[in-house]
């Protein structure tokens, strides 16, 4: 199961960014979003980003704390956020730019599309099929 | 943030000592006047005195989002307003795109300024952190190129920007706001007043979060809205698509206005863009209509320019207005407009109107420093440029066609197209006595965003289910008053008007609702609109204008329209004046266009009453 962006068809409205704080945050700001319309100056480009479940993924490999695990069904990254202690080694290892870092309950912890367990709001939401979930 | 869409602070700004301050919304007036153009009119009509000079530090520039602004809702907007230079009536000038989410992301409703820097500045919000920075080295810059370097500044590319260019800081009475990037607060000269200000940029960055009312049924009133929102005309083509309905309909002002249909209107419609410019299409946040078309020029001088694709009125007044049917060189002025901080709309009308003064012969080569004719593009764009720079000649057309005209003289007024000093825009009246109803009473002047109700006179059944005949003038001030109250509160929600094809007053309520918890109905949605139209007419009636300035230019009232469907007709005065009698009774205004004590009264807007008492 993956997520796969057809940048041709980005509006850059980040209408999945909203959402997907919507849904997983149960507020609205695109910036705790779990997928980021990534623009290139000046507006030629648009194209949603999140995780893309890597085969062998260097997020989980560089944990120092265990924290992320491959969830067996869907192989989206999983964050157990009670043992996340928000060092961001992730960040840097993740070679899409997919995971980002957010306060919870003001700890600091990482943040990674979980596939909504195999039903992505984001792409039910896309007005323009920009995201589709390839099974 | 308060649990209902609102950020519930207001940032205030004053320029004169660099004082900056936050203040609580006022929730009371917010559930009566919901915001944008209502809630923060209000707030300007309050606080703003009467008849002071648009460009002095007393003017008040309000940069206003609503309780939908932020949130899922499709096609959320805001509002600059402020007291117009060019027409010294109420304005509200409305901006798509991504920054006035990013305001209330930071936390603010809206941002009031007032006063006026010794010194250029930008103001930076960083959330709760608020300052003034020099903009010292952006002075004369471009809109995109002070865009850029302000993120480069910050050292975040993410950050929201409005500006102001070139045109903004010579005052010149039509300079528009850029945002976040050629998305423009165009119409009525919001920059002019920004620059007057000595304000060049305001740029935004907002972690916060927003909470409305009820996050799950707000998600299904937006599923709804999307569904009603699919097959919308503006998906397709953009406002583009208008092209080729407005010049069969004979809408499309040709050379000036002095016809309504151009043989080479083609050239210019969605359709040819789209073979030739078009490369990608964006929306405004979270919007599912994705109106705007990224270009690029691929022929000729220009190739190699990324610019904003053609939209109908720039087609209309850069290209046909002007006589120019070359589709990359529109493309151009108008990326000339957006750069140097113009609005693209008035400039078109001011090009065209120096072309027929040179057909005239009321203006000489020398005056001008080249030889002016309809088509002439190099010409056009040179005089944008002088415009912008206030150079020679352009100083004066910088002033707007109506002051241009009069110094000008010789007659130039009679075909100076413009209401109350704002340019008409290309949706001239003739053919439709209920489009001229419409912008001879529109608050900000020559403006087809006050009620468009050219729909409804070629077939469309009113929303109250009577059908119009095109040219006579029965049932036109109704369906006027009906789309002006429409609008009023639409665009006090803030939403943009491109979704109210698809979606109806229902619709909006339920947006609404979800997101403040008000429970508005339909009735009470259109009530609003009727009082937030009361209070601006109210504000322009104390700064002077009654029924003496509800007029039309001259050219639609006594020169027969030469050709396309309604050819030969004008709105006489004596048609012009039926609709208004019959309109102010229906408003509930005296003959003299002023609300009366009982209509103010019905409408809850007492303290309005004795302010336009005083001024008597």
């Amino acid at each position: 199961m993956k997520l796969v962006s057809h940048s041709e068809n980005c509006t850059g409205c980040r209408i999945c960014e909203a959402i997907c704080s919507a849904v997983k945050e149960n507020t609205i700001n695109p910036r705790k979003a779990r997928i980021h319309v990534v623009t290139a100056y000046p507006g030629i480009v648009d194209s949603p980003v999140a995780c893309r479940q890597c085969d062998e993924p260097p997020c989980v490999d560089v944990c120092p704390v265990g924290a992320l695990n491959v969830d067996q069904k869907t192989k989206a990254i999983l964050v157990d956020a009670n043992t996340c202690i928000g060092c961001e080694l992730c960040v840097n290892a993740c070679p899409y730019g997919a995971v980002t870092i957010h306060f919870y309950n003001r700890k600091k912890t990482a943040r990674i599309c979980d596939l909504c367990h195999g039903d992505p709001s984001c792409v039910k939401w896309c007005p323009f099929a920009a995201i589709e979930l390839k099974t | 943030m308060l649990p209902n869409g609102y950020a519930g602070k207001i940032l205030r700004i004053d320029l004169s000592d660099e004082k900056i301050s936050k203040e609580p919304l006022n929730m009371e007036l917010a559930r009566k006047f919901i915001g944008g153009k209502g809630l923060f009119g209000k707030i300007l009509f309050d606080e703003l005195t009467p008849r002071i000079d648009p460009l002095s530090p007393e003017n008040m520039l309000i940069f206003a989002t609503g309780p939908l602004t932020g949130t899922l809702a499709p096609s959320n907007r805001a509002v600059v307003i402020t007291k117009s230079p060019l027409t010294g009536t109420f304005l509200d000038s409305y901006f798509g795109g991504v920054f006035s989410q990013e305001l209330k992301f930071a936390g603010y409703d809206a941002i009031i300024v007032q006063g006026k820097a010794k010194d250029l500045f930008y103001l930076w919000i960083d959330d709760d952190n608020v300052e003034l920075r020099s903009a010292k080295n952006l002075k004369g810059m471009e809109t995109s190129r002070t865009n850029s370097r302000i993120k480069d500044e910050i050292e975040d590319n993410t950050i929201k920007i409005g500006c102001i260019g070139p045109a903004g800081e010579r005052l010149v009475r039509f300079a528009c706001i850029d945002f976040d990037i050629h998305r423009q607060a165009g119409r009525g000269g919001a920059g002019a007043v920004m620059g007057s200000k000595n304000l060049k940029a305001v740029a935004v960055r907002g972690t916060k979060d927003i909470e409305v009312a009820d996050l799950d049924a707000h998600k299904e009133a937006v599923k709804e809205a999307h569904v009603a929102l699919k097959d919308n005309p503006y998906t397709s083509l953009g406002t583009s698509s208008s092209v080729s309905f407005a010049n069969d309909q004979g809408f499309f002002p040709w050379r000036n206005f002095q016809d309504q249909t151009f043989k080479e209107a083609e050239k210019l419609s969605g359709e040819a863009q789209r073979d030739r410019i078009w490369i990608k299409r964006r929306a405004c946040y979270a919007c599912p209509i994705r109106c705007i078309y990224i270009s690029m020029l691929k022929r000729g001088a220009f190739s190699g320019v990324v610019v904003d694709a053609i939209e109908y009125e720039n087609a209309g007044m850069l290209g046909a207005s002007c006589d120019i049917s070359d589709t990359e060189a529109v493309a151009y002025s108008n990326y000339l407009c957006d750069e140097l901080g113009l609005d693209a709309i008035s400039a078109g009308n001011i090009v065209g109107f120096v072309m027929e003064c040179f057909q005239k012969n009321l203006l000489k080569k020398e005056a001008v420093g080249f030889e002016f004719k309809f088509g002439d593009f190099g010409a056009q764009m040179a005089l944008i440029k002088m415009i912008a720079m206030r150079e020679g000649f352009g100083d004066v057309l910088a002033e707007g066609v109506m002051r241009a005209a009069q110094r000008i003289g010789k007659g130039a007024e009679s075909f100076a197209i413009h209401i109350r000093g704002l340019e008409t825009p290309a949706w001239p009246p003739r053919g439709s006595p209920g489009m001229g109803l419409a912008l001879a009473t529109s608050d900000r002047g020559g403006c087809h965003q006050r009620g468009w109700p050219i729909g409804y006179e070629l077939g469309s059944p009113t929303p109250y289910g009577e059908t119009l005949d095109r040219l006579t003038l029965s049932g036109k001030p109704k369906i006027v008053k009906w789309e002006q109250d429409f609008l009023s509160a639409l665009y006090s929600l803030v939403e943009c008007e491109f979704s109210r094809s698809m979606l109806n007053a229902n619709h909006y309520c339920k947006l609404l609702n979800t997101v403040t918890g008000f429970g508005i109905e339909a009735d009470e949605y259109m009530k609003i609109g009727e009082r937030v139209w009361n209070l601006v007419r109210a504000f322009n009636v104390r700064e002077g204008f009654t029924r003496v300035q509800d007029t039309l230019p001259q050219r639609f009232m006594i020169e027969p329209l030469p050709s396309g469907p309604a050819k030969g007709h004008v709105i006489s005065l004596q048609d012009l004046n039926k609709m208004l009698n019959e309109y102010y009774a229906l408003r509930g205004w005296d003959e003299r266009g002023v609300p009366t004590q009982d209509k103010l009264a019905q409408l809850e807007l007492e303290g309005v009453l004795n302010q336009i008492r005083m001024e008597g």
